[in-house]
């Protein structure tokens, strides 16, 4: 099948669409842009949390994608690459407008062996963490851990693609996820339970102390 | 029951693919007689259960028309700097071929006139495309 054949039939692959748009076809471009923009635009809405600037920072990505057009190894995947773009775009603007709510200080970056909570677990245990209370304990996570997390968890990509994405190692990454995981749930539990105290975790029979 | 027991186990929640089967055993039956471990491991799949139900926006359409539009600028862009790196070149050969060699006494000195003046009204050509093309333009913005 020629590639003029696979435009023409109804899901040509990205390849084809990368050959022909890097030759200048405007069309070829925008089943891309309409195939990618919805998961770069929340990926960058997850990122810096606001709509506008969202929108720019997703049409800052594909121009600058159709510019480097002619940079894209063939067979390589585009969703990575698109990624890795809207990535580097958003990183540069959060550090042109840095903000000083970041948590980082307040909290340990080694996860250690903190008590999880005072919970009987022969009790019930409800975890009604709302996607709200996720969306705001994101935003004090810095950029960086941010990006990670929302890679993985939102939009599903391996541990392979994210290093590619990030620059990093496979084994940094899953030791970066585990990190930035458990700091979110300590975030999110001890906003669930405030009246927790450390010393007080209670254990079934049998455990050694 | 150590602290090293406790972080281990919950190390196998991350990603188990590369532990043996006796591992991962292992580390299960430390989360059934560990509650600090249990709750920790409900806690965490909570957060990324909840980071993959985040809701997705659908882009709006004027988004979409603005960037194709900024990349369709950038593609002109491109086209006319190819264009004026065309014609630049052109104006250097002619003007070298008309003043190289500036006599008909010789053969070769009429065939630089020829070529010379092919190049000037290829040229013009180019210049008069360029125009139309710009005009063309500034009736699509």
């Amino acid at each position: 099948m020629t590639k003029l054949q696979s435009f023409a039939s109804a899901e040509p692959d990205d390849q084809t669409l990368i050959d022909l748009a890097s030759r200048g076809n405007m069309k070829a471009f925008e089943v891309l842009l309409r195939r990618y923009q919805k998961l770069v635009y929340n990926m960058l809405f997850q990122m810096v949390q606001a709509h506008d600037v969202a929108a720019d920072l997703t049409q800052d990505t594909f121009l600058k994608s159709y510019k480097a057009l002619h940079t894209y190894r063939n067979g390589a995947p585009f969703k990575p690459w698109i990624l890795r773009i809207a990535t580097n775009t958003c990183l540069n603007h959060l550090r042109d407008n840095r903000r000083s709510t970041s948590l980082d200080a307040l909290l340990e970056d080694d996860p250690g062996l903190e008590p999880v909570s005072s919970i009987d677990v022969e009790r019930d245990v409800e975890l009604k963490i709302t996607q709200q209370e996720l969306f705001d304990a994101l935003s004090k996570l810095n950029a960086r851990q941010r990006n990670i997390f929302i890679l993985r968890y939102q939009n599903d990509l391996t541990y392979e693609d994210i290093a590619s994405i990030a620059g990093e190692s496979v084994t940094t990454v899953k030791s970066m996820l585990f990190r930035i995981r458990d700091k979110l749930r300590k975030m999110l539990m001890d906003d669930e339970q405030p009246q927790t105290k450390p010393d007080s975790k209670t254990r079934k029979e049998g455990d050694a102390q | 029951m150590s602290e090293q027991d406790c972080l281990q186990a919950r190390k196998t929640c991350d990603d188990g693919s590369e532990l043996s089967a006796e591992q991962l055993l292992a580390a299960e039956q430390h989360f059934r007689s560990c509650s600090d471990c249990e709750i920790w491991r409900e806690q965490w799949n909570a957060v990324a259960r909840v980071a993959s139900e985040l809701p997705l926006f659908d882009v709006p359409e004027s988004l979409t028309q603005r960037i194709m539009s900024e990349v369709q600028e950038e593609q002109t862009n491109k086209a006319l700097t190819a264009r004026n790196l065309i014609l630049t070149v052109v104006v250097a050969v002619a003007g070298l071929m008309m003043f190289w060699m500036d006599s008909f006494d010789t053969i070769y000195g009429a065939f630089a006139w020829a070529v010379g003046f092919s190049f000037l009204f290829g040229l013009k050509y180019m210049i008069q495309v360029n125009a139309k093309h710009d005009a063309q333009l500034q009736k699509q913005m």
